[in-house]
């Protein structure tokens, strides 16, 4: 090759280094990405297992109001949202744990379970491993929200480390918001996986 | 060279000193030298609402009392209690609106200790982190420290506060403060 042809590979050659250089760095994984959990996906009627926990949900309704379980001291419910209420059996695997930190995604945002059942609620309870519980998962979201007409429950306790696993149930949203919904009691259900 | 005449010498340091006062003058008249001059806060009668496109806050009622009217502990420490509506505009739920006001005549400092506030839920007392998109009612209190001055049915202002960068260290990264940036005035305007 001559010198000629090779001075004028070099500009070409320097922006195809620069091209690499771009495409590795938008196609780098972000911050958030390298220290969230990661995640194990599946549909809302199929338990998903991650190394610390399983979740299985079984049904999603959307409410003006809750119907607190019998006995629960009295809580207003009253909303200018929508509670969106998740029936959910829930268990931790190797240690004991919780799912305070659990979030609902939807439409780009994210909201924090409700602890307004009293006593042990999903987003109070703190249990053993290897022990399954059914309950009502509860989140207050804005109206507008259900126009996503699709959400992700994370399931995820206080502990959960970067790149460790979590369960996440993709559903679909309810299209018809009841004026009530009745929540669970906070239940054992058996042995877990 | 010629040496300039006497008159003419004598007259320099005349101009030198004009020249001097003019400018101090001038500095002066155009606002000293100061750095920044002091910018105006906004100050908002209860029931207004400050929004940054954040967080809004609308303050209701500003009391000073002498019981918890939450706990309903009390008579040992002054409470203020403040009835707001909030609207946070983020993308995930927040535990920070405890920073977003603070009383301004009662002996807090601008960031209180966060065991001496609490954000409630009017409807059922909780205590849950604010969802976004979602407006509430809430109740603030702030139990005062046992040197303030106020008595029960006294004024105080509540402060807005947002949080700015001020130091970006390399190792800890940035650290955040509070910044003053409107009042609620107490009682009408």
């Amino acid at each position: 090759m001559s010198g000629r042809a090779r001075a004028a590979l070099r500009p070409l050659a320097a922006a195809a280094m620069l091209l690499v250089a771009a495409a590795a760095t938008l196609s780098a994984p972000t911050d958030d990405a390298v220290q969230s959990p990661v995640e194990t996906v599946g549909p809302a009627g199929r338990t998903v297992v991650s190394r610390l926990a399983e979740a299985d949900v079984h049904g999603v309704q959307a409410a003006r109001r809750l119907a607190l379980p019998a006995g629960s001291a009295e809580r207003d419910s009253t909303t200018s949202g929508v509670w969106i209420v998740v029936d959910v059996t829930v268990a931790c695997r190797l240690t004991p744990c919780g799912f305070g930190e659990s979030r609902l995604q939807v439409g780009g945002r994210s909201y924090a379970p409700s602890p307004i059942v009293p006593g042990a609620s999903f987003a109070t309870m703190n249990v053993g491993p290897r022990l399954r519980y059914r309950t009502s998962a509860l989140f207050e979201v804005p109206r507008s929200a259900l126009a996503a007409g699709r959400a992700r429950l994370v399931v995820q306790g206080a502990r959960t480390m970067a790149l460790e696993g979590v369960p996440v149930i993709t559903m679909r949203l309810p299209d018809a918001v009841r004026t009530s919904a009745a929540v669970r009691s906070t239940v054992l259900v058996g042995a877990a996986s | 060279m010629s040496r300039p005449p006497r008159t003419a010498r004598r007259g320099r340091p005349a101009v030198v000193v004009a020249a001097v006062a003019l400018l101090i003058g001038g500095v002066a008249l155009l606002g000293g030298f100061a750095d920044v001059p002091r910018e105006r806060l906004p100050v908002l009668p209860l029931g207004g609402t400050y929004d940054n496109g954040l967080y809004s806050v609308s303050v209701r009622s500003v009391r000073v009392v002498d019981r918890d009217p939450v706990s309903g502990s009390g008579a040992t420490r002054r409470v203020v209690v403040a009835d707001v509506d909030l609207l946070f505009r983020g993308d995930a739920p927040t535990t920070g609106a405890a920073l977003w006001l603070a009383p301004l005549d009662a002996g807090l400092p601008a960031q209180p200790a966060l065991d001496d506030v609490r954000v409630v839920d009017e409807r059922n007392g909780l205590t849950e982190p604010v969802q976004p998109g979602l407006p509430l009612r809430t109740v603030y209190t702030w139990t005062l420290p046992t040197t303030t001055r106020v008595e029960p049915g006294d004024r105080v202002r509540l402060g807005v506060y947002e949080r700015y960068e001020v130091e970006d260290a390399a190792i800890d990264g940035v650290t955040t403060d509070s910044v003053l940036v409107a009042f609620f005035r107490s009682g009408a305007s």
